[in-house]
C-alpha cells in the first residue's frame, strides 16, 4: 500500500499522465516496431513447434495420446512446451495478447492522426512566409514572369485547386493544391491493417478446421465425440466426373448435414465450390473409388454381425504379377495377372492353374529387400507319371522368360491391387486380405483371404457383387465398390474481414503511391516568382514546379507576341 | 485576405522543417485528451471486433433442448449412497430421461432393481458396431434374469438409428441422446465411443468401461451383477 501511494505521489508531482503515456507508448514508431518482431517471432515458434489440431484439441483423450507423441520427440522439455503454449500458440493469451496490443496500437494510432489529417485537407496552411519559399526542399524561381493570372490558369489546367490568399507590396500569394483527398488514403491502409488483425483473431477464437473421410451411404461427425452442435457428413454419392474420352474432369460429392439428428442442408460440394451450411464450408478435398462394401450376417439369428466399407490402399497397393504360359508350340495357355497370398512382407504366393495340361503351378513372387524389384519364382513340381521329367525352378525379372516342365513361362507385367489387411471379419479372424480385383471382362471381384489361417474353410474367398457366399454359420456378401470423399470442414469467420482489408489496403496504397497530393505556395511580383512545395511521396517537384513555371512564362510570351501581332 | 508576415511568423513558431509548413507524420497524432485518444479508440476496436464475433457466433446457432428430456434429479429415495450421483464406480448412476426408438421415454431410475448395460454408441463409430453383436447375444442370454441394457445413441438421425437397430437384431431399448447432454455427464467427451457403463440393482455404478468389449469382458462383468 505504501508502495502504491508512493507511486501515486510520484505521478502528481511528475504530472503523469498514464492514458498519456499509453498514447506515446501506443503512437510510437520504435514500439511498433518492437511489436511487429515480437509478433513475428511468436508466430515463428507456431511454425516451428507442432500445433495440436483442432480434432485433437477439443478432444481430451486424443490430446493425450497426440502429447504421449510430444514426450517421445522432447523428453523432459514436452511438459514445459505444454505449459508455455508452445503447442498451441495461436490460440495462447500470450500470443492473442500481443495482437491485441498490436491492434490497439495501430487503432490509437490512426484515430489520433485522423483529426490533423482533416485539418491538413479541409483547412491547409495557405500562407508561407519567405524563407520557406527560398528554403524549401522543393521550389523553383523564375526571372519576368509576373503574372498572376497566367500562373493560376496553367496550374488549373494541370488540375490544380488555387487560391489568391494575399496581395501585399506588390506580391500575390497564391496557394494551390492538388488531389487533397489523396492524404486520407494512408487511413484506409490503417483500416486495413485493422481489419487484416480483426479477421485473424476472429478466425482464430472461432474458427474450425477438420479432415473427414466419408464412403458413399455412410456418414461421419464433424467434432470429435461430443459437442453441443455436432454435425453429421453423410455422403449419398461421389462422382468422379469424366469426359467422352475417358480422362478425369472433376470430382463431386451429393452430401446430406445433421445437426443433432436433424437434416440442415443437403448440396453438391466440389473442389473449387464447397457446400455451405451452418457457417461451415464443406470442400471436395479428396477422393478414392477403392472401398468394398462388405456384409456378414449370422444365419443362426439372421442378423448382421459385420457391415463395413474399408477403403483400400494403393499405397502400398497388394503386388499383383502378370503371368503368360505358353505351351511348346506357342499356345497361350493362361495369360492373367494373379492374385497372392502373402507369406511374409517380402513373399506372396499363389497357385495357378493351368487348363489344357492339368497342372496347377505353384508361384512366389519375392524380393530380398523393400528397395528391389520383384522377382517371380516358378517351381515346377515333376510328374510322378513320368520318370524323366525333373523339378525345376526358374526365377524370372520383369519382362523375363523361362522354360520348366515344358512350358514357356513369362512374367509380363506388375501392378498394384488396391489392399487392405482388416480385423474383426466374424469367421475370418483374427485378420483377413481385402484385394479388390478388376477382372479382364471390367467387373469387380473381393478377394478375401484368411492371412493367418490358411487351412480354415474361410482361407479364401471370392466374393462377387451381390451373390452372397455360405461358410460355416455365415454369409458374406461383396455389396459393390464404395467410393470415398474427404471432406475438408472449415469454418472461418474472419475471411471477408481479410477479403475487405485486402480491396482497401490495394485501394489504400494506389491511391498513396500514384495519386500523391501536391501543394504549392507561390509569390508573383513583377519582376520573379517564387515557388515552393510539397509532395507526399518523394518526386521530382522542384522540376515540376519549374516546368510549371516555364509554362506560365510561355503563356505570358504568346500573350505578349500576340498583343504585338494584333497591334 | 490574411498578412503573410503575420502566418509566417506563426509557421515558424510549431517549429517547422522549413520555417513554414510542418509535415513530419508523427507531428500529425495530436493528444486530445486521454477519452479521445486513448479510450475512445480502444473503445471502437473492441465495438468492432467483438460485433464481429458475435455476429459469427450467432451463425452457428444453438442446440435445442427439449424440456424434461435429458439429466433429470434422482429422487432421494433412489439413492442408497448418500452422495450425489455421479458415472464414478460406487456412486449413484446420474438419472435421465430420453426419448427412445419406439417413441416413448426411457427413465434410468425407473430400472431400479434390474442390472443396466449403458451403452453410448454411434451408428458411424467402427468400435460401437464391432460390439454391436455382443452386446445383441449377452441382452438373449441374460434378460430373462433381469439384465436390461440401454443403447444410447449420440446425436444421430432416428431414421438411421432405427435402419442399423434393425439389420443388427437390436432388441434392447434405444435412447437418443440428441443433445449430447446426457453422454457429457457420463464423462464420454473425453474418453470417446463407445462407452459402456455397468450399473448395479440398487441403481450403483459398479464399472465404467472406455472402448469396445469383448464377450468375454462382458460375460464376467455380467456375471458379477447378475
Amino acid at each position: 500500500m505504501a508502495l502504491l501511494a508512493a507511486a501515486r505521489r510520484w505521478a502528481v508531482q511528475q504530472e503523469w499522465n498514464p492514458l498519456r503515456a499509453l498514447f506515446r507508448l501506443f503512437t510510437s514508431v520504435r514500439f511498433a516496431i518492437v511489436m511487429v518482431l515480437v509478433a513475428a517471432v511468436a508466430a515463428l515458434l507456431g511454425v516451428i513447434f507442432p500445433q495440436a489440431p483442432d480434432p485433437v484439441r477439443l478432444n481430451p483423450a486424443a490430446y493425450d495420446v497426440w502429447m504421449e507423441q510430444q514426450r517421445a520427440r522432447y523428453g523432459v522439455f514436452a511438459e514445459w512446451l505444454r505449459h508455455a503454449g508452445l503447442f498451441e500458440v495461436f490460440r495462447t493469451p500470450w500470443f492473442n495478447g500481443i495482437f491485441f496490443v498490436l491492434l490497439a496500437a495501430v487503432a490509437v494510432c490512426t484515430f489520433n492522426r485522423f483529426t490533423p489529417t482533416w485539418r491538413m485537407v479541409r483547412r491547409p496552411q495557405k500562407l508561407v512566409n519567405d524563407r520557406f519559399l527560398e528554403r524549401a526542399h522543393a521550389r523553383a524561381a523564375l526571372d519576368g514572369l509576373g503574372d498572376p493570372a497566367a500562373v493560376e490558369r496553367v496550374l488549373r489546367a494541370h488540375r490544380y485547386r488555387v487560391e489568391r490568399v494575399a496581395q501585399r507590396d506588390g506580391a500575390v500569394y497564391l496557394f494551390a493544391d492538388r488531389y487533397p483527398w489523396a492524404a486520407l488514403a494512408t487511413f484506409v491502409t490503417h483500416l486495413s491493417l485493422i481489419l487484416f488483425m480483426a479477421g485473424g483473431i476472429v478466425s482464430k477464437l472461432t474458427g474450425f478446421s477438420a479432415f473427414i473421410e466419408v464412403g458413399e451411404g455412410s456418414w461421419q461427425p464433424v467434432f470429435p465425440v461430443l459437442h453441443p452442435n455436432q454435425l453429421l457428413v453423410e455422403n449419398l454419392d461421389s462422382i468422379e466426373g469424366r469426359d467422352a474420352q475417358g480422362n478425369v474432369i472433376d470430382y463431386r460429392t451429393h452430401l446430406v448435414i445433421y445437426r443433432n439428428g436433424r437434416e440442415i442442408c443437403r448440396g453438391t460440394t466440389t473442389v473449387n465450390d464447397p457446400l455451405q451450411c451452418a457457417g461451415y464450408r464443406f470442400h471436395q478435398a479428396t477422393y478414392s473409388g477403392d472401398g468394398v462394401a462388405l456384409r456378414v450376417r449370422d444365419l443362426r439369428t439372421g442378423a448382421l454381425v459385420y457391415r463395413e466399407a474399408p477403403l483400400l490402399s494403393r499405397r502400398p497397393a497388394a503386388p499383383s504379377p502378370r503371368l503368360v504360359v505358353r505351351d511348346a508350340n506357342g499356345t497361350v495357355l493362361f495369360d492373367d495377372y494373379l492374385v497372392l497370398r502373402p507369406l511374409d512382407d517380402r513373399r506372396s504366393i499363389a497357385l495357378v492353374p493351368i487348363e489344357g495340361v492339368q497342372r496347377v503351378v505353384p508361384v512366389v513372387l519375392f524380393r530380398s529387400r523393400d528397395t528391389d524389384p520383384w522377382q517371380l519364382s516358378v517351381i515346377h513340381l515333376r510328374d510322378k507319371t513320368n520318370p524323366a521329367d525333373q523339378d525345376a525352378q526358374i526365377v524370372l525379372r520383369q519382362g523375363e522368360s523361362g522354360n520348366a516342365g515344358g512350358l514357356t513361362f513369362t512374367y509380363a507385367d506388375l501392378r498394384g491391387l488396391p489392399a487392405l489387411i482388416v480385423q474383426g471379419i466374424p469367421g475370418i479372424e483374427p485378420v483377413a486380405l481385402l484385394q479388390l480385383v478388376s477382372e479382364r471382362d471390367g467387373s469387380l471381384t473381393l478377394d478375401v483371404q484368411n492371412v493367418a489361417r490358411p487351412d480354415a474353410d474361410t482361407a479364401h474367398l471370392v466374393l462377387r457383387p451381390g451373390q452372397p457366399v455360405q461358410v460355416g454359420d455365415y454369409e458374406y456378401l461383396f455389396d459393390g465398390r464404395r467410393e470415398y470423399t474427404g471432406v475438408e470442414v472449415r469454418r472461418d469467420p474472419g475471411s471477408w474481414l481479410i477479403w475487405v482489408a485486402t480491396a482497401l489496403l490495394l485501394g489504400g496504397l494506389v491511391v498513396t503511391f500514384y495519386v500523391p497530393r501536391r501543394r504549392l505556395w507561390l509569390k508573383v511580383t513583377p519582376g520573379r516568382t517564387l515557388a515552393a512545395g510539397i509532395a507526399e511521396r518523394t518526386a521530382p517537384l522542384s522540376a515540376e514546379i519549374e516546368q510549371l513555371l516555364k509554362e506560365a512564362r510561355a503563356q505570358v510570351g504568346d500573350a505578349a507576341r500576340g498583343a504585338v501581332a494584333g497591334r | 485576405m490574411a498578412d503573410p508576415h503575420e502566418m509566417s511568423e506563426a509557421g515558424e513558431e510549431r517549429g517547422d522543417v522549413v520555417a513554414g509548413v510542418d509535415e513530419r507524420p508523427q507531428r500529425r497524432r495530436e493528444w486530445a485528451g486521454g477519452f479521445r485518444s486513448v479510450a475512445l479508440p480502444l473503445l471502437v476496436l473492441a465495438a468492432i471486433v467483438l460485433g464481429v464475433w458475435y455476429l459469427q457466433r450467432g451463425g452457428e446457432g444453438a442446440s435445442e433442448r427439449e424440456a424434461g428430456i435429458g439429466i433429470v434429479a434422482l429422487p432421494a429415495d433412489k439413492n442408497p449412497t448418500g452422495r450425489p450421483p455421479a458415472a464414478e464406480e460406487g456412486r449413484a448412476a446420474p438419472d435421465f430421461v430420453l426419448h427412445t426408438l419406439g417413441g416413448g421415454t426411457i427413465r434410468l431410475s425407473d430400472l431400479r432393481g434390474q442390472v443396466v448395460l449403458l451403452n453410448f454408441w454411434a451408428t458411424w463409430c467402427g468400435p460401437c458396431r464391432q460390439e454391436v453383436p455382443e452386446l445383441v447375444q449377452a441382452y438373449a442370454a441374460e434378460r430373462d434374469r433381469g439384465l436390461v441394457i440401454v443403447a444410447i445413441n449420440l446425436q444421430e438421425q432416428e431414421d438411421k438409428v432405427r435402419d442399423f437397430a434393425e439389420a443388427f437384431g437390436m432388441q434392447f431399448p434405444i435412447a437418443l441422446d440428441r443433445t449430447g447432454e446426457v453422454a457429457s455427464a457420463y464423462r464420454v467427451q473425453g474418453s470417446g465411443l463407445p462407452t459402456s457403463v455397468f450399473i448395479d440393482r440398487q441403481g450403483v455404478v459398479r464399472t465404467v468401461r472406455y472402448g469396445a468389449m469383448n464377450a468375454e469382458y462382458l460375460r464376467q462383468q455380467l456375471a458379477a451383477l447378475l
